[in-house]
Formats: structure tokens, C-alpha cells, sequence
């Protein structure tokens, strides 16, 4: 008989309190403080119910399997990284939630794992860490702070123009199921930029739980680009948590496809005024995959912009949530607030959950908000086929003339072009190109 | 090369052709005139192979094939080629790498090696120039803002790229000032050949001042209800349609 799930519930709790009991408490001040918050906060927070809205429409099964809170090995075998044609840049390595290679950077740039953080990235750390990433009602975030075995700190400088970086989130080689909690914290002083691309790695049954907590300062400028091109079992929950201060620029580009399970919770505040941000995001899911976007934009202060720009395909019994909430506070005049989804079903048994959620207290605002989900334009694939392109790739042309807008907006060409193949082989594999509208 | 047999087409229970009979040979232009409503773009839309028409009787033969069985990419692949009236916007997909598509699938039907981008390129270009469009609309999304005349062009420009043994051309002058109707005439005459056959479907009797059909037929509540030679399309522009409607019914 089939174990209740507020039961598999508890019991997931349970055993992780007795792990983070377990754990030896880190001589590093930044992480022993990490750990003993995330504790207590895991402690106090309810793992979310069937009936807790914000995950209405992901269901937590998955992530309770057994196995999934094992503790990862910090000596597990390296993954063979794919090439990614064309982009190459110091590399941020972080395995199983270990960080396991960092580069060496030029004088400005600090990359070290919080365990070996001393004089300015120290302070850095005992200063932001957990600043941004909030415990209130976030029991993911608490555990990952709880059972984070370590994490990674990229500092640049007052000024300093940081150039492109890699960070790859990967499973270890024949992963066994665990659970990883990788924390990366991310600084960007005043006045200064870097170009970030985020990789997630790695297809095992394997629970990925991530923090990524980023600060940009005045003026300062952070392009950040997430790619997460694998799907199968890998159970991925990623918590994003941004800040952006005056006149700052946030640029995120994405380009995702769903897993088992996969849940990206993004918050962005923008703090004080002149901050700008973009976001984009193609996403396609396939198979029975999931890929549930939690996005939330906080306008804080006036005079900030956002825009966001999110096209999904869904096909055969995919799942794809995005949740898009723009939150005015009462004192952000003068905020001007975009957010366009646009959802393709590609069978009829996919499903696509788009929810516009817009907070305004403030009376001087522009904001539009609107979501689509449709089907393919039957006269655009009757014109392609009467030109003698076949159905298959009529449909792939039409989805792809679908995501290329977001796909274009990626700001490095290099990745811009490792991308669209990507998804083209994502779209082709399985046979979801042809009417497998069943 | 065409033999249309009897044709019975109904569209969402309706029947709108009603027993038409057409036959064009190589070699032939033929124009077929009507009224709104005869059932003029059923007949091209039937033929193209576009999905909510049914054939309830009779047949369309082309090259000896009957095209009932025939998927629309199929149809195209054997050389048929149906000019839209209404040329579909395809924001996305730029006309270069349709046009490619488009040319390579015909290509590899044939058991042709796929073009190179180079080549295919100066191809496109060259096929731009004769027909005075501006290189530019290679690069844009298909059709997307383009003109009434512009849309007319490019299919013109797929068209000539694709080489078709059947052009049909569903309305073609809709749209087109003086000028641009005698650059898509000139475009559609320099296909005249004794291996192809045109098919203009077209209400007014202009287009055919510029491309001067062999065979003028009128259809009229789904059927042809006379032919005649380019002399018919004139007696057609005196005297209107009414007269032939009412000897009809």
C-alpha cells in the first residue's frame, strides 16, 4: 500500500534534522554560521503540503525518495564536462555540491570556497552570506544552508571589469543518488562587471539543492546566462537571489529544459533607484519532465526598469509552470515593469500553468503583464509544407522561430550558438518534432 | 499533366465545388475566372492540399498521380506550386533560410545533394535582382511587414527558385500597383515553357493583359460553366458575370 505523502513528508524532515545533528560543525566562521542558521531554520519550517501554493503545481514526490539526503563523497570521480563550442573561460567546478576546481584570477577577482576564505573575502562572506537568500518560509534554502559542505565566493573589485566566467554545477562521474547543496555567493562591487555562465550538469537520480545568492553593487554590472540542457533523473531546485543597487544592471538569459524535477525559484530586488533588469527565458520540456519557474521581481525603489521575456514549449506529457510575480512597493514610482509569456503546446496531453501575479502599491507605474498559451499556427505549417519542407521540420522551424527571440538575446555569441543546437537536439530527440500531438 | 475529374469539394459540410472537369496539358497557361464565392480559392487550397477541404467525388490528377494521397510537402516535392493569395507572416524564421528549406527538401527528393549556404546565396540574390527585390527581404522574417506587393514578390521569388512543372497563382494581381504587376508578369512569363503549365486564378482580367493565357475558363457555383479562348476573359470584363450565372442555373 502506497505511504501517505504528509507521512514521506515527515519523514524526509526527520532524517534530515538527524543529518544536520550529524554534521561536524565547520571551522570556517562564514560557514559554521551558515549551517547553524539553515539548522535552526530547518527546524522551525514545514516542507511544503499539498496544499501550499506556491507548489501547487510541483509536486515534491520525487525529492523524498531514499537515498536522496545521503551525504556526497568529496573525493567522487570528476565528470566528463561536454564541449560547449566556441566558449571557453576560467572554470568554477563544483561537484556533488563539493567546489572542487577553481581558477586562479587576475588581482580583483576573488573565487575561493568559503572554507578557505580569509582577509577580504572573509569579510566579504560574514558580510553578504545569507543575506540574500531569506529562511522565512524557505525550508530548501534553510536545508541548503543546514547541510552546504561547502561553498564558492566570486568577488570582483571596486571598478574591475571581470570578463567571462563558467560556473558548472555538476554531478560526479555514475553519481549515486545523494543529496548536494551547492552555495555560491556572488559580489560584484561598485562600478564593475562580469559575463557568468551558470551550467548544470549531469542526468542521475541525484538531488541537487542550490543557493546562489548575488549582489550587485552601484553601476556595477553582472550578465548572467543559466543553462540547464540536461534533462532525465536528475531532481534540480535551484533558489536565485539577486540585489541590484543603484544604477546597476542585471541581465539573466536561460535557456532550460524540465527533468524529473526541476524548480527554479528567482527572486530580484531592485534596492535602490536606476536599477535595470532583464530577464529571458526559452524553455522547452519533453517526455513527462517538469520545469516549474518561480519568478518574482521586487521593485523597491524608484525609477528602476525590468523586463522580462519568457517563451516555453511544452510537448508530449511535460509539465511547465512559470510563475511571474512583479511586486511595486509603495514607494517605486516611476517603475516601468514588463513580463511577456508565451507558451506553445506541442501535444495535447502537455500542460502549461502560466500565472501572472501583479503586486502595485505605488500610483506612478508602468507595467504590462501578459501570457499566451496556444498550439502552432496551422496556416504557417500549410504554407512551409506547400513549399516542400516536411511536416517534422516545418514544425521544428515554426518552434524555433518561436524561442529565437529569447535565444538571440543571450549577450556572448558563443553561447548564443552552443544553445540553439542544443535545444534543437533536445526537441528532435524522443520524437517530439512530428504530431506527436497523440 | 492535370486532368481534374468531376470534383466534388465540401468544406465544413458544405459543398462548394460541384462536379468541376479541367484539363491542362504541358506547355499551357490557363486562366479560370469567377465571381466571389464560385469557388475559385477552393480549387487552389484542394489542390495544394491545405487540411478542411474534402473530396466527396471525382478526382485531380497530376503527372498521373492521383493527389488525394499526397501529403502537401509531397504535392510540392512533384512539382506543384500554389502561389498564396494571402502569404503567411513567419516572424522567426528569416526568408533566407526558408527559401533554402524549401530548395534543399525539393533537392533531396530528387536525390541532390543539399546546396551550400555560398551557393545557395548568390542563387537567391540573382533570383532577387530579376525580379527588382531589394536583397534585404532575404534577411527579414517570411513576409514579415512586407507589402501586399512585396508578399507577392517573394512568393514569385520561391516560385522561380523552385521551378515548378504546375504554378498556381490564387489572385495574384490582388494588391499589386501597375508597376509591381508587370514585374510578377514578367517573372511568371520567363516560366512559360513547353514542359510547364500556369494556372491563374483571378477575378479581374487584368493579370491576363500581361500574361496571356491560352484557355479562359469561367467557373460559377462550382463548376465550369464555359470555356473559351483569351477572348472570353474581354467579353468577360464587358459584360460581368451575371449573364453566365443566370444561363447556369
Amino acid at each position: 500500500m502506497a505511504v501517505k505523502l504528509e507521512d514521506r513528508i515527515e519523514d524526509f524532515a526527520r532524517r534530515a534534522r538527524e543529518q544536520t545533528a550529524a554534521l561536524t560543525a565547520p571551522s570556517a566562521p562564514a560557514l559554521a554560521t551558515l549551517r547553524q542558521r539553515g539548522t535552526e531554520a530547518f527546524a522551525t519550517t514545514p516542507l511544503p503540503g499539498a496544499k501550499t501554493e506556491s507548489w501547487k503545481y510541483s509536486r515534491i514526490g520525487p525529492l523524498l525518495e531514499q537515498g536522496l539526503l545521503d551525504r556526497p563523497r568529496e573525493d567522487a570521480p570528476l565528470p566528463e564536462v561536454p564541449a560547449f563550442a566556441g566558449f571557453e573561460a576560467p572554470r568554477i567546478l563544483v561537484v556533488d555540491g563539493w567546489p572542487r576546481q577553481l581558477p586562479e584570477m587576475p588581482a580583483g577577482i576573488t573565487i575561493t570556497r568559503f572554507s578557505a576564505a580569509e582577509g577580504a573575502g572573509a569579510e566579504v562572506l560574514s558580510r553578504e552570506l545569507g543575506s540574500l537568500a531569506y529562511l522565512d518560509g524557505r525550508p530548501f534554502v534553510a536545508l541548503n544552508g543546514a547541510l552546504a559542505e561547502d561553498g564558492v565566493l566570486i568577488h570582483v573589485a571596486k571598478n574591475v571589469q571581470g570578463g567571462e566566467l563558467e560556473l558548472l554545477l555538476a554531478q560526479s562521474l555514475n553519481a549515486a543518488p545523494h543529496g548536494a547543496h551547492p552555495r555560491v555567493l556572488v559580489v560584484l562591487e561598485a562600478g564593475s562587471s562580469l559575463s557568468l555562465v551558470e551550467r548544470h550538469l549531469g542526468q542521475a537520480q541525484v538531488f541537487t539543492n542550490a543557493v546562489i545568492e548575488v549582489r550587485i553593487g552601484a553601476a556595477a554590472h553582472l550578465a548572467h546566462m543559466r543553462l540547464q540542457l540536461e534533462a532525465g533523473a536528475a531532481r534540480s531546485l535551484t533558489a536565485l537571489d539577486v540585489a541590484v543597487a543603484r544604477d546597476g544592471r542585471y541581465d539573466l538569459q536561460q535557456a532550460l529544459l524540465g527533468s524529473i524535477f526541476r524548480r527554479n525559484e528567482i527572486r530580484i530586488h531592485c534596492t535602490e533607484p536606476g536599477a535595470e533588469v532583464t530577464v529571458g527565458g526559452a524553455t522547452l520540456t519533453r517526455d513527462r519532465n517538469h520545469l516549474d519557474t518561480q519568478m518574482c521581481l521586487e521593485h523597491e525603489a524608484p525609477h528602476c526598469t525590468s523586463n522580462q521575456v519568457f517563451r516555453a514549449l511544452a510537448g508530449e506529457r511535460s509539465k511547465t509552470v512559470l510563475n511571474g510575480r512583479i511586486h511595486i512597493h509603495p514607494n517605486a514610482q516611476k517603475t516601468s515593469a514588463e513580463l511577456s509569456s508565451r507558451n506553445l503546446l506541442l501535444s495535447h496531453d502537455a500542460e502549461i500553468d502560466a500565472k501572472p501575479e501583479l503586486e502595485i502599491y505605488a500610483d506612478d507605474v508602468k507595467c504590462a503583464h501578459g501570457a499566451t498559451i496556444g498550439r502552432l499556427d496551422e496556416k504557417s505549417l500549410f504554407y512551409l509544407r506547400s513549399r516542400g519542407v516536411t511536416e517534422d521540420a516545418a514544425r521544428l522551424m515554426l518552434s524555433f522561430a518561436f524561442l529565437a527571440g529569447v535565444v538571440d538575446a543571450f549577450p556572448l555569441e558563443t553561447v548564443r550558438d552552443a544553445v540553439r543546437p542544443a535545444l534543437e537536439a533536445a526537441f528532435m530527440a524522443h520524437g517530439m518534432a512530428p504530431g506527436a500531438a497523440a | 499533366m492535370l486532368k481534374i475529374r468531376n470534383l466534388h469539394v465540401a468544406a465544413e459540410g458544405e459543398a462548394i465545388l460541384k462536379g468541376l472537369d479541367l484539363e491542362v496539358a504541358a506547355g499551357e497557361v490557363h486562366a479560370i475566372m469567377g465571381p466571389n464565392g464560385s469557388g475559385k480559392s477552393t480549387l487552389a487550397a484542394v489542390m495544394a492540399g491545405r487540411e478542411g477541404y474534402e473530396i466527396t467525388e471525382g478526382s485531380i490528377e497530376f503527372l498521373g498521380e492521383d493527389l488525394a494521397g499526397l501529403e502537401p510537402e509531397e504535392r510540392a516535392w512533384r512539382g506543384l506550386f500554389l502561389a498564396f493569395q494571402y502569404p503567411v507572416e513567419i516572424p522567426g524564421v528569416t526568408n533566407l533560410e526558408f527559401l533554402r528549406a524549401s530548395v534543399d527538401a525539393h533537392r533531396a527528393y530528387r536525390g541532390e545533394e543539399a546546396t551550400s549556404a555560398v551557393d545557395f546565396m548568390k542563387l537567391a540574390r540573382a533570383t532577387s535582382k530579376q525580379l527588382r527585390f531589394d536583397t534585404d527581404f532575404l534577411k527579414r522574417g517570411v513576409n514579415e511587414g512586407f507589402s501586399g506587393g512585396e508578399k507577392k514578390r517573394n512568393e514569385l521569388l520561391q516560385m522561380l527558385l523552385l521551378q515548378p512543372k504546375l504554378a498556381l497563382l490564387d489572385e495574384t494581381d490582388s494588391g499589386l500597383d501597375i508597376d509591381a504587376l508587370q514585374i510578377v508578369a514578367d517573372g511568371v512569363n520567363t516560366l512559360r515553357s513547353p514542359e510547364r503549365a500556369i494556372v491563374m486564378i483571378t477575378h479581374y482580367q487584368r493579370l491576363l493583359d500581361h500574361i496571356v493565357p491560352d484557355k479562359v475558363h469561367v467557373l460559377s457555383g462550382g463548376r465550369i460553366v464555359r470555356s473559351g479562348g483569351k477572348e472570353l476573359a474581354l467579353e468577360l470584363e464587358r459584360k460581368g458575370y451575371g449573364w453566365l450565372e443566370e444561363a447556369a442555373a
